[in-house]
């Protein structure tokens, strides 16, 4: 009998949601002012300063809006340099600044399609800590 | 009425990266060179001002050792741009007549590398963007610019060789500067070929930690007029911090980005417009760094910054001469102190004491500081 897949929890809070059925999507705020979607939650929407902001689910599919590739920082707990790293441009609204990864860093262009894709960093026997990323959208 | 406010006396050290000295012996140095430029001992100082960013209490640490005269003192910390945010505060003291000298000094000891970022986990919650965004390898400085770089060549076309034009002409500049710690010159071929950072940002075009100090002396008009008959005033400065702009996430400055607002305060102040800048030191931390702010500070449309900068524009003898003793990139960066550095340069361009890298015409020179947190904008005229 197949095991059932593990819990995955997010590493940090307040970022990424992972529903009952598995599916995650990020988490960003919507201003009940002004309509302005930003990623990560900020505490008061920062184009109209109204406290009145709502958690809002992100699209986990986007664009490449610019992008780097890293060959010297000060370490990441997924990937060794050379590495890429990009803002992406969500479908529907907000930014997030993210690595790619699952391509070459020097495969990676603006306007490229990318989706969220979600990474295990720590394994337990009942449950595995992820982070986000996105990967290139496989055509 | 409000108090005018003067640069009466400044002083620079030599930026290296092992001065063998430490903090305090590099401050005390400059603050010497700075009283004696000015013609004044330090019982003339009313107000004291310190920027430096690692070293926790160093405003006592620091103005103590030169004498305990009980006058009142702060560290200013706002990243790089430090030392031009202390000028600023103690120019506003000196307009409101509450002070007529003010010391700004500057200093940082730095270990080679990448800038320390240690951040205390106790300081921020486990979501912020600065322990998150950081252990996913996503925060460098050379990152945050090579972000700015690659949008800007999508937009314009512009090739690897015109950003690495900043590196070269500010080693040239830094050749003829006796205190900076680039003393040779490089070739655009050395800048593209030096290790990758973060593309497209090799080595070269990326500002160097270093050591050292420089120290500013503003003075009231009323008092300055005791010690000089040619005043360097400081006629105008603004400041801003980083505005959320939903169409440029990395701020390339796309709309009026945190430069452009900073600028727009001290030309309106100072009641100039950017076509009467005849010397720019601004904030070349890395290359691209060099051209989104000479566009920012409206010396040419954007996008077109790369190309003035490559046709020679932006040399001793060019049209807008800019970081004329060689920046950040050719004097390297002691970050607490980068923005006194930037004030004497100006300083002496203004007074015709530039020697060797004296401009033509040197009647407005204009400052610009970045740092996280912070652009500061200041113009100083004669």
């Amino acid at each position: 009998m197949a095991e059932p897949a593990k819990q995955r929890v997010p590493l940090v809070e307040g970022r990424l949601k992972i529903l009952p059925d598995g599916k995650a999507h990020l988490v960003g705020i919507k201003c009940a002012k002004c309509s302005e979607i930003v990623f990560p939650k900020s505490f008061f929407c920062p184009a109209c300063g109204a406290e009145d902001v709502e958690e809002v689910a992100l699209s986990t599919r986007g664009k490449v809006w610019t992008y780097t590739i890293v060959h010297v920082g000060y370490g990441s707990i997924i990937q060794t340099p050379p590495y890429a790293t990009a803002f992406v441009e969500l479908e529907g609204g907000g930014y997030v600044h993210t690595p790619v990864v699952g391509c070459d860093p020097e495969e990676v262009s603006i306007g490229m399609d990318v989706e969220l894709e979600l990474i295990t960093t720590e394994e337990r026997d009942d449950d595995e800590t992820v982070v986000y990323a996105f990967k290139r959208v496989s055509t | 009425m409000s108090e005018k406010v003067v640069v009466l006396g400044v002083g620079v050290t030599r930026f290296e990266r092992e001065p063998g000295k430490q903090m305090d012996e590099m401050a005390q140095e400059a603050v010497l060179m700075a009283l004696r430029d000015a013609g004044m001992t330090y019982g003339d100082i009313e107000m004291g001002f310190l920027g430096n960013v690692y070293q926790p209490m160093m405003a006592p640490l620091v103005f103590y050792s030169l004498a305990k005269t009980g006058i009142p003192i702060t560290r200013v910390d706002i990243a790089c741009a430090s030392a031009s945010r202390g000028a600023q505060l103690g120019a506003y003291l000196i307009e409101a007549g509450a002070v007529d000298t003010c010391l700004v000094i500057g200093v940082e000891h730095m270990p080679r590398g990448m800038v320390p970022m240690h951040i205390d986990p106790q300081a921020l919650s486990p979501g912020h963007e600065m322990l998150h965004d950081f252990m996913m390898g996503l925060i460098t400085l050379p990152g945050s610019y090579a972000y700015k770089a690659v949008r800007y060549m999508h937009l314009y076309g512009t090739k690897p060789e015109y950003f690495a034009q900043v590196s070269v002409k500010n080693h040239k500049n830094s050749c003829l500067n006796p205190n900076a710690m680039y003393q040779k010159g490089i070739s655009i071929e050395e800048v593209l070929n030096s290790r990758m950072i973060s593309y497209p940002l090799t080595l070269y075009q990326c500002c160097a930690n270093s050591s050292g100090s420089a120290a500013v002396i503003l003075c009231s008009e009323k008092k300055a007029r005791q010690y000089t008959d040619k005043p360097v005033f400081l006629t105008g400065w603004g400041a801003a911090s980083l505005k959320y702009d939903r169409h440029d996430p990395v701020e390339t400055s796309l709309s009026e980005g945190n430069t452009e607002s900073a600028a727009r305060k001290a030309y309106e102040k100072a009641g100039i417009g950017p076509e009467e800048v005849d010397l720019a030191q601004v904030h070349d931390a890395f290359s691209i760094g060099e051209i989104l702010q000479i566009e920012a500070l409206g010396f040419c449309p954007k996008g077109e910054g790369a190309a003035l900068t490559w046709e020679g524009n932006t040399a001793i003898d060019g049209k807008i001469p800019v970081n004329t003793d060689g920046g950040l990139i050719g004097c390297g960066h002691p970050i607490g102190a980068s923005g006194c550095r930037m004030i004497a340069e100006i300083y002496w361009q203004l007074r015709g004491q530039a020697g060797s890298r004296q401009v033509k015409n040197h009647r407005v020179g204009l400052l610009q500081n970045s740092g996280l947190g912070a652009t500061n904008v200041m113009v100083f005229q004669v």
